[in-house]
């Protein structure tokens, strides 16, 4: 399969006008962790995320 | 039980030579976006395929979405006879990627990557840009807020 990999990056508006809505305050934070440490967080997210799908059926709307 | 650390001490320790993509590569890289499993590419070498036969087989592996009792057979003539395998482990979703859009295999990818050292491991991951270019080639609409954060990474000062 033939490689992409060594042509440059050029601007796409299409992703431009997608990074009007990233946060980049959560990436500075992220930025400032080591891999380990943002991996950490990832898996404790993943957790999280799997312990609120596990609640979600259990919890049925109020009469 | 999702545990990926242990997925990827077993991938390691295991002398599987394969490189991190996807959302756990782009957490590497910083960021925030929650990914649900693990994308490596992996070497089709044939001792490779062995390694990651040996490496994987204590976790159960079977195709992700598959009928259970669909026969799946966790050997290297099965790594041999396909390419893409997406997974389901004991320790959580792993995609087995021998090729990807925009990048190829395991060698082509390889002068794309760097090297991290996380849970006592040495784990190579994709480079940032790479990264952005195999999903930009990917040219899923799914990817777009993910590039959109990664050029934002890119873009980001020392």
């Amino acid at each position: 399969m033939p490689t992409r990999l060594q042509n440059p990056l050029e601007r796409d508006p299409v992703i431009d006008a997608f990074k009007r809505d990233v946060d980049v305050s959560l990436i500075r934070q992220n930025l400032q962790l080591t891999p380990q440490q943002r991996l950490e967080k990832l898996f404790q997210l993943q957790q999280f995320a799997a312990e609120l799908q596990r609640a979600g059926p259990t919890n049925k709307p109020r009469p | 039980m999702t545990d990926f650390a242990n997925l990827l001490r077993v991938l390691a320790t295991g002398q599987v030579d394969f490189i991190l993509v996807g959302g756990v590569a782009a957490t590497i890289h910083g960021s925030a976006r929650l990914t649900q499993d693990i994308d490596i590419v992996y070497s089709r070498q044939a001792m490779n395929l062995d390694s990651l036969v040996q490496a994987l087989k204590p976790l159960n592996p079977y195709l992700r979405d598959a009928p259970s009792g669909l026969p799946f057979h966790w050997e290297t003539r099965t790594l041999e006879q396909g390419l893409n395998f997406t997974l389901t482990t004991t320790s959580g979703a792993l995609d087995l990627l021998g090729e990807i859009i925009g990048g190829g295999g395991y060698e082509d990818l390889l002068p794309h990557t760097i090297t991290v050292t996380a849970f006592d491991l040495e784990l190579r991951c994709l480079d940032l840009e790479s990264l952005i270019r195999v999903k930009r080639a990917a040219g899923r609409p799914k990817d777009f807020e993910a590039i959109a954060e990664l050029e934002a990474i890119l873009n980001q000062p020392p």
